[in-house]
C-alpha cells in the first residue's frame, strides 16, 4: 500500500522539475532545431516570423572559413586548458596532499579564481595584459624580455593564446579540488605497503597515486572537454572573438550571429553544431564513468 | 628535492593569486598612480570615500544583481529540493532515466540555449524582467541542484522515514517535518552554489536585460569596459565589489562549497 503512495508522492515531487525541463530545455532545444531551417534575420524577427529556407542556413555556415577556424579555435581551445589545468592541478593536489592548517588555508585560497564572477576575472586579466600599461609588459620590459609594450588581446597571434591562459588559470582550481578528493580516498595502507617494499616517493607516485587517481582523471578530463566546447563569456568579454576572428569560438561565434548581426537563423545552427558535439562528448563521458564504475 | 617543490608551490601560488592582489590593490591609486612606473606595490593611501561613490553610482545594478539572485535561489530551492528527494528515496518509475536527462543537461551548451530562449522570451514579455531572467538562470542551477541534493539525500538512512511513519506521519508530514530539516547541510550547498552562479552569471543577464536600468552588475562592468576603456580604477572597483560578496559566501560556507564541487561527479 504504502509503496503505491509513495510512487504518486514521488510523481507528484518531480512535478515542478519535469515542467521546468519541458519549458526551458526541451522546447527551446526544439525550436532552435525548427529556427535554423528559417531564415530568421533582423527583418524576419521585426515582422515575426521567419519562412522555411531549408540547409542554406547551414550551406552559409559551411561555406564561411569562420565557421572552420571557429571549430579548430574550439578544439585548440580545449585541449590545451585540459593538459595544463589538468597537469597544473594534480601538481598543486599532491604539492598540498597534507591536512595542516597552512595547506587547507591554501587551498582556499586558492579557489579564489574559480568562484570569482569571470566578468570581474576577465576585466582584470584585461588590465594586466593591457597593451599600454599593463603590468605583464612592464615585468616583461624590467626582465629586458621586450622593447616595447605587446598590445596581447588585440594583435591575433596573440589574442587566442592569452584566453586559454585566463581560462587556465580559472580552470585549475576546480581540478586541484577534485583530484585532492581523489587522492583523499586513497587508503594509506597501500603507500605503507609501498614504503615497507622500498617504493622511492616517484616510484609510490608511478604505481599508486597515478592508477589509483584512474577514475576521477577521466572524470575531470571528460568535465574538462564538455567544458572547453561550450565556453562563452570569457572570451566574448575579453577578445569579442577578435580580433579579426583569431579568438572566434563556436560559442562566441554562435553569439556574434543572433546578437551582433541578428541572423538568428544561424546562431541557431551553431548552436545545433554545438549541441552535437556536446552530446557525443557527453555518450563518451558516460560510456567511460560507467565502465570505470564496474 | 623538498625545496624545489616549495619553490614549484610558491610559483603557482603566485601565478593564481596575483591577479587578484593586483585587482585589490588597484582599487586604492589614483590614475596617475596606476600609470606609474615602476608601479606601487602597495596603495599609499586608502581612499575608501572615492571608491564608496564608485559602487554607489552602480548601486542600481548591485541591487538588480541581488533581486535576480534571490528569485533564482527562490525556484531553484522549489524545484530542486522536492525533486532531489524524490529522486533519492521515492518509488519513481523511469529514475535512471530522470537521472540520465539531468547528466545531460549538466554537459549542454548554455549559449546554445540563449538564441531560441531569446525569441521566446520576446514573444511571452519575459525580456526585461527580473524573474524571466532568474528562470533563465535555472537552466544552470536548477539540474546541478537537484543533482547535488540528491546525493546528499542518498546517504540519509531510511530509518528516518520510517520513524517517521511510525510516528503516524503521512509522506507530505515526513518530507516537510523530517526530510528537509535534515537535508539543510545539502539546501545550504545548493544556495550557495546557486548564488555564486546567479550573481557571477554573464550570459543570461546580458541577452535577456535589453534595458540598461535592469541590468546586473556584471554586465554593467562589461559595458563599463567599452565605456571607461582605462579608467582602471573605477573597473577594478566594480571587479572587486562583483568579486567581494562571493568571496565572503565562500569563506561562510567553505565546506559546502567543497561538499558541491565534489558532487559535480553525479555518477555515485
Amino acid at each position: 500500500m504504502s509503496h503505491v503512495k509513495s510512487r504518486w508522492f514521488g510523481i507528484l515531487l518531480l512535478m515542478p522539475a519535469g515542467v521546468f525541463l519541458l519549458v526551458f530545455y526541451l522546447y527551446p532545444v526544439t525550436y532552435n532545431l525548427y529556427l535554423a531551417f528559417q531564415r530568421m534575420d533582423a527583418e524576419a524577427f521585426m515582422n515575426g516570423d521567419g519562412a522555411f529556407n531549408g540547409l542554406e542556413n547551414y550551406r552559409a555556415l559551411l561555406q564561411n572559413g569562420v565557421f572552420y577556424s571557429a571549430l579548430r579555435n574550439t578544439l585548440l581551445f580545449t585541449f590545451f586548458s585540459i593538459l595544463f589545468q589538468y597537469s597544473i592541478g594534480f601538481l598543486l593536489a599532491v604539492l598540498l596532499n597534507k591536512s595542516s592548517r597552512a595547506a587547507n588555508f591554501l587551498r582556499g585560497l586558492l579557489l579564489t579564481p574559480w568562484f570569482t564572477p569571470i566578468v570581474a576575472t576577465s576585466t582584470v586579466w584585461i588590465w594586466l595584459l593591457s597593451g599600454s600599461n599593463g603590468i605583464a609588459n612592464y615585468a616583461l620590459h624590467a626582465l629586458g624580455l621586450i622593447d616595447q609594450g605587446i598590445p596581447w588581446l588585440s594583435q591575433p597571434s596573440t589574442a587566442l593564446v592569452m584566453t586559454v591562459i585566463v581560462n587556465i588559470w580559472i580552470g585549475i582550481p576546480f581540478c586541484m579540488v577534485l583530484l585532492h578528493a581523489g587522492l583523499q580516498s586513497i587508503p594509506s595502507e597501500l603507500y605503507e605497503a609501498g614504503e615497507i617494499d622500498g617504493a622511492s616517493p616517484f616510484q609510490k607516485n608511478r604505481h599508486i597515486t597515478l592508477p589509483m587517481l584512474k577514475e576521477v582523471s577521466a572524470i575531470v578530463i571528460l568535465l574538462g572537454v564538455v567544458y572547453g566546447i561550450k565556453i562563452f563569456d570569457l572570451v566574448w568579454i575579453m577578445t569579442k572573438g577578435g580580433p579579426g576572428n583569431a579568438s572566434q569560438l563556436l560559442g562566441t561565434l554562435s553569439y556574434e550571429y543572433s546578437f551582433a548581426k541578428n541572423n538568428f537563423g544561424i546562431g541557431a545552427a551553431v548552436g545545433n553544431v554545438m549541441l552535437l558535439i556536446s552530446l557525443v562528448a557527453s555518450f563518451v563521458y558516460l560510456r567511460v564513468s560507467k565502465k570505470l564504475q564496474s | 628535492m623538498k625545496k624545489r617543490f616549495s619553490v614549484v608551490l610558491a610559483l603557482l601560488s603566485v601565478f593564481l593569486l596575483f591577479p587578484i592582489y593586483w585587482m585589490l590593490n588597484s582599487v586604492f591609486q589614483t590614475r596617475a598612480e596606476l600609470f606609474s612606473r615602476p608601479p606601487l606595490w602597495f596603495p599609499r593611501s586608502f581612499d575608501f570615500l572615492s571608491v564608496w561613490k564608485i559602487v554607489v553610482d552602480n548601486a542600481q545594478y548591485f541591487s538588480n544583481s541581488l533581486v535576480i539572485a534571490f528569485i533564482t535561489i527562490a525556484v531553484t530551492v522549489f524545484v530542486a529540493i522536492p525533486a532531489g528527494y524524490s529522486l533519492a528515496k521515492l518509488n519513481v518509475p523511469g529514475k535512471s532515466f530522470y537521472l540520465l536527462v539531468l547528466l545531460i543537461t549538466q554537459m549542454f551548451p548554455l549559449v546554445m540555449l540563449i538564441t531560441p530562449m531569446f525569441l521566446i522570451f520576446s514573444k511571452t514579455g519575459l525580456l526585461n524582467n527580473y524573474a524571466g531572467t532568474a528562470l533563465a538562470i535555472g537552466t544552470n542551477t536548477i539540474p546541478f541542484s537537484i543533482l547535488v541534493l540528491r546525493s546528499y539525500l542518498v546517504s540519509l538512512p531510511d530509518s528516518l522515514r520510517e520513524a517517521a511513519f511510525i510516528d503516524g506521519c503521512g509522506e507530505m508530514r515526513a518530507f516537510v517535518r523530517i526530510i528537509i530539516p535534515n537535508a539543510m547541510t545539502g539546501i545550504m550547498t545548493i544556495v550557495v552554489f546557486t548564488f555564486l552562479f546567479s550573481w557571477g552569471d554573464f550570459l543570461f543577464g546580458l541577452t535577456m536585460m535589453t534595458d540598461n536600468d535592469l541590468q546586473p552588475a556584471t554586465v554593467r562592468l562589461y559595458q563599463s569596459i567599452g565605456q571607461y576603456g582605462t579608467d582602471w580604477r573605477r573597473l577594478m572597483t566594480l571587479s572587486a565589489s562583483l568579486a567581494l560578496p562571493a568571496m565572503i559566501f565562500v569563506v561562510l560556507a567553505q565546506r559546502a562549497v567543497v561538499n558541491g564541487i565534489g558532487n559535480v561527479n553525479v555518477n555515485k
